[in-house]
């Protein structure tokens, strides 16, 4: 299932792998890093703003959300954009996944 | 294995568990990181990005090691919400967005090497939007 978009119908397709843990273990693991970025904004004594968690998102996106990693200044446009000129088009593609996050953690309370 | 050995034993498991407390960030750990390091970040010159580089990037890690030590079904039930409404959504504001900065640049490249940064939906949707239409990549 090459375009499996619901998360219900990947741990199904789970079950067709040689190794259904396994399987499952990867694609468990392929959401952890933007979980890790979310939470690492989410377990302190304040809980921030949503214009404070678009931004430290952005922040910490432009060091862990590419692939080119300290190349990322020369390699990466959007890194280079200053934070505080962040379009708010910008900040919209990123707010679904910590605000995801955010969901997760009220029902599910580490 | 003799009995003499159990009150080794007992004395391990005692360090490894202080140790696995240890590892784990506390609330401070956090206020601190968000005080000193994402709130000080500054990314007007190169000099500036790559002074938070290794802080980011360290304490992020941190994190991840704390909740790869989480149940199993707690990991799940975050990278199903992740995955559900938020991953597939931002990568799919990217990829039909043909000036995104970090994707657009990808999408100037082979199918292998987008393969190699697009998840198994985010290639498909990228096939769906630009390999049917060309004339709109």
């Amino acid at each position: 299932m090459a375009n499996a978009q619901i998360w219900d119908d990947l741990a199904a397709d789970a079950r067709n792998y040689p190794n259904p843990t396994e399987r499952m273990g990867v694609i468990v693991n392929n959401q952890l890093n933007a979980v890790a970025s979310a939470l690492s904004l989410m377990r302190g004594s304040k809980t921030l703003s949503d214009a404070e968690m678009d931004y430290a998102t952005a922040v910490i996106w432009r060091y862990t959300g590419h692939f080119s990693a300290k190349e990322g200044w020369e390699e990466e446009a959007l890194v280079r954009t200053p934070y505080e000129q962040m379009p708010e088009a910008e900040k919209a593609k990123d707010r679904p996944v910590w605000k995801a996050v955010q969901e997760a953690l009220k029902a599910n309370p580490i | 294995m003799k009995k003499a050995f159990y009150p080794l034993l007992v004395v391990l498991a005692g360090v490894w568990v202080i140790a696995q407390a240890q590892l784990a960030l506390s609330k401070q750990d956090y206020d601190e990181f968000y005080t000193h390091v994402v709130l000080n970040a500054r990314n007007t010159s190169k000099e500036e990005w790559l002074a938070s580089y290794d802080p980011v990037v360290n304490f992020v890690a941190k994190v991840r090691q704390d909740v790869d030590r989480l149940p199993d079904a707690t990991k799940q039930a975050f990278a199903k919400a992740v995955h559900n409404n938020g991953y597939w959504k931002s990568q799919e504001a990217r990829i039909l967005d043909a000036k995104d900065p970090f994707l657009g640049s990808r999408l100037k490249g082979s199918d292998d090497q987008l393969k190699a940064v697009l998840t198994p939906q985010g290639f498909e949707a990228y096939r769906n939007r630009y390999g049917q239409r060309p004339d709109l990549g």
